[in-house]
């Protein structure tokens, strides 16, 4: 009879992928053999469960891949698969020297804040509109609108855009939306909610020439405007005002912005590190457990204190979640909303982000604030179309009253 | 003169579903391929949505159900862009693509992070997973603990036995995708199978006593 040794690269093998002789001298030797039986079983078991793997990538996760790829270039320089561990120490050595080199830049003093309060700076001049700083060599964009959600040229409609969908400006781009031209900075990324008369800017800069019936509000990162008959700049970062005035939100403070003023979100300057301070894994543990206990002072106490202990990127989202959280049991949910918000604009990266974004949305609904429930539920959509909440928010948004 | 989106300097980032394009054929024109090695957009764009969905399957079969295809796909083009300029066109453009997103793949499983305990329970006293519209449970249960299992294995081993069992691969083809000799393909394929069958063996789920 045939070993077991030399049949193993046929167990696998469904039979009608066999040759004859093959499936013959299998047959003939598995009828003997009990554990190759079972071997095989479990081969074929394995072909067969990892060929029906489901693929959660559909054509519009493609072009998401191929849209950041393309944008946002290479990640890593692409190599051979390593051959042997020796090949890979000059790489070593030059990551560490890179590593070393991003510390040095990373940790000079003003660099890298976490969120920061609102900042009025004085007057500034006007910004130039984008426009002027497109390459030479992209065409006019001057008669390219998108009028109340249709994408136009030369006044002829070429496509639809559907609400809620988000665009990429790959240069700087002209739109109109409900009657207010926006100059979208190139690389930005927005969406148009035009039931709210709301674009929600996820990065870039938008200048805005709005009339009284125009725009309504432009949510960015924390900030959001309200934008009356003014002409605007809306970054994440900051708002400038050239014409008229807007009120801008953060959190509970609602500050009014007239023509010639600007605020800026920059980070203040970083406090100076309490080098004898406990590690901030060591504080977020005692807020978890102050948390825990009910103390929610004590709690609070704790997470901000490691928010301020120069936490890495993941421990400040697990301190901000935690101040958020902490924030929404005592009832402050304009302090949640806040912490919330950080976690997925500045921290968007994380896997934290996801969950913020969700609790957000779950904050507005319990204050019965649907407009902006609405879009943040959108937002996670977009961002997460299968994500870990998909389904509830699907269920959320389905369950909204109709405008 | 009409426009597309695209055109206009726009990028759809989150097209609908029923606007969904239909794949393209996964044929490549030489003047797209030069296109790809000057870094023209179109072309590369052209190239990656023909490759997409089978690149897609691919880096699920290598890393299981549980993994960020999308974040993959993303760094599976990038690195192809950074790499296009040195295309010889030896190989075809899909083998070629095959082959970066095998590294890809490869990077992502030697990362700490992915790997992890395996400590499964019994097979008939698992709780009813969480599960999308459209799958089944049981197929999906399935496919979690054959990748834990998998997840105990080396990487380089690991790809090899997928490619060689789940994906069909010959031998030789293997051995061109990872860029390994025959004699090391071989020798990876023998030891991934004879460890991952002695997990198997003791899992309920696969037949096997405890």
């Amino acid at each position: 009879m045939t070993t077991c040794g030399a049949l193993r690269d046929s167990l696998h093998r469904e039979v009608d992928a066999l040759e004859d002789v093959q499936r013959l001298v299998l047959d003939d030797h598995l009828a003997g053999c009990a554990r190759c039986r079972g071997d095989r079983e479990r081969l074929l078991a394995v072909h067969r469960i990892g060929a029906a793997l489901p693929v959660p990538a559909d054509a519009r996760t493609h072009q998401r891949a191929i849209a950041r790829a393309l944008l946002e270039g290479p990640s890593t320089r692409f190599a051979p698969a390593p051959r042997s561990r020796r090949a890979l120490i000059p790489l070593a050595l030059a990551g560490a020297g890179a590593i070393l080199l991003a510390a040095v830049l990373v940790l000079r003093p003003g660099d890298g804040e976490l969120a920061a309060p609102l900042a009025i700076a004085p007057p500034a001049p006007p910004p130039a509109t984008v426009v002027d700083a497109a390459p030479a060599d992209a065409p006019s964009l001057a008669d390219d609108v998108v009028e109340d959600g249709e994408l136009a040229h030369d006044g002829v409609a070429v496509t639809t855009v559907p609400a809620r969908q988000t665009l990429r400006a790959m240069r700087a781009t002209q739109l109109r939306l409900a009657g207010a031209r926006v100059i979208v900075a190139a690389s930005s990324e927005l969406r148009w909610v035009p039931e709210e008369r709301t674009v929600l800017l996820e990065r870039g800069r938008l200048d805005i020439t709005n009339g009284a019936n125009g725009i309504a509000r432009v949510v960015a990162g924390r900030v959001d405007v309200e934008v009356g008959d003014a002409d605007v700049t809306v970054e994440p970062t900051g708002v400038r005002v050239t014409r008229g005035a807007v009120a801008i939100r953060e959190g509970a403070r609602v500050v009014r912005l007239e023509a010639g003023g600007a605020a800026s979100f920059e980070a203040p300057a970083r406090p100076t590190p309490q080098p004898q301070g406990p590690p901030v894994a060591e504080l977020l543990a005692v807020a978890r457990t102050r948390f825990a206990a009910k103390d929610l002072a004590g709690a609070e106490r704790a997470a901000a204190a490691a928010l301020a202990a120069r936490p890495s990127r993941a421990d400040a989202a697990a301190a901000r979640m935690l101040l958020a959280d902490i924030a929404q049991a005592s009832g402050a949910l304009d302090r949640a909303v806040a912490h919330y918000t950080a976690v997925f604009t500045e921290l968007a990266g994380l896997p934290a982000a996801e969950s913020a974004l969700y609790a957000t949305a779950r904050v507005e609904l319990r204050r019965t604030r649907t407009a902006a429930a609405r879009a943040l539920l959108a937002r996670y959509l977009d961002r997460h179309p299968a994500g870990r909440y998909t389904d509830d928010v699907r269920r959320q948004l389905a369950a909204l009253p109709k405008e | 003169m009409p426009a597309s989106l695209h055109a206009l300097g726009l990028v759809a980032l989150a097209a609908p579903r029923d606007e969904r394009p239909a794949t393209p054929a996964a044929t490549v024109a030489p003047d797209v391929v030069e296109g790809c090695r000057r870094g023209d957009r179109a072309s590369l764009e052209a190239v990656f949505r023909a490759h997409a969905a089978g690149l897609s399957r691919l880096l699920v079969r290598l890393v299981g159900p549980v993994a960020d295809v999308e974040d993959l796909l993303q760094d599976t083009f990038a690195n192809a862009i950074a790499s296009f300029p040195t295309f010889r066109g030896e190989a075809s453009v899909k083998t070629w693509l095959y082959r970066v997103a095998i590294h890809v793949a490869h990077q992502h499983l030697r990362r700490p992070r992915h790997r992890r305990e395996v400590d499964l329970p019994d097979a008939d006293a698992i709780a009813a997973p969480e599960v999308r519209s459209g799958e089944d449970p049981a197929q999906r249960e399935l496919g979690e603990r054959l990748y834990a299992h998998l997840d105990a294995l080396d990487a380089a081993k690991r790809i090899a036995l997928v490619l060689y069992v789940i994906e069909g691969h010959t031998i030789d083809e293997i051995a061109a995708l990872t860029r390994a000799s025959k004699a090391a393909t071989r020798s990876r394929i023998f030891w991934a199978r004879r460890a991952l069958l002695r997990r198997l063996r003791r899992d309920p789920a696969f037949g096997g006593a405890r």
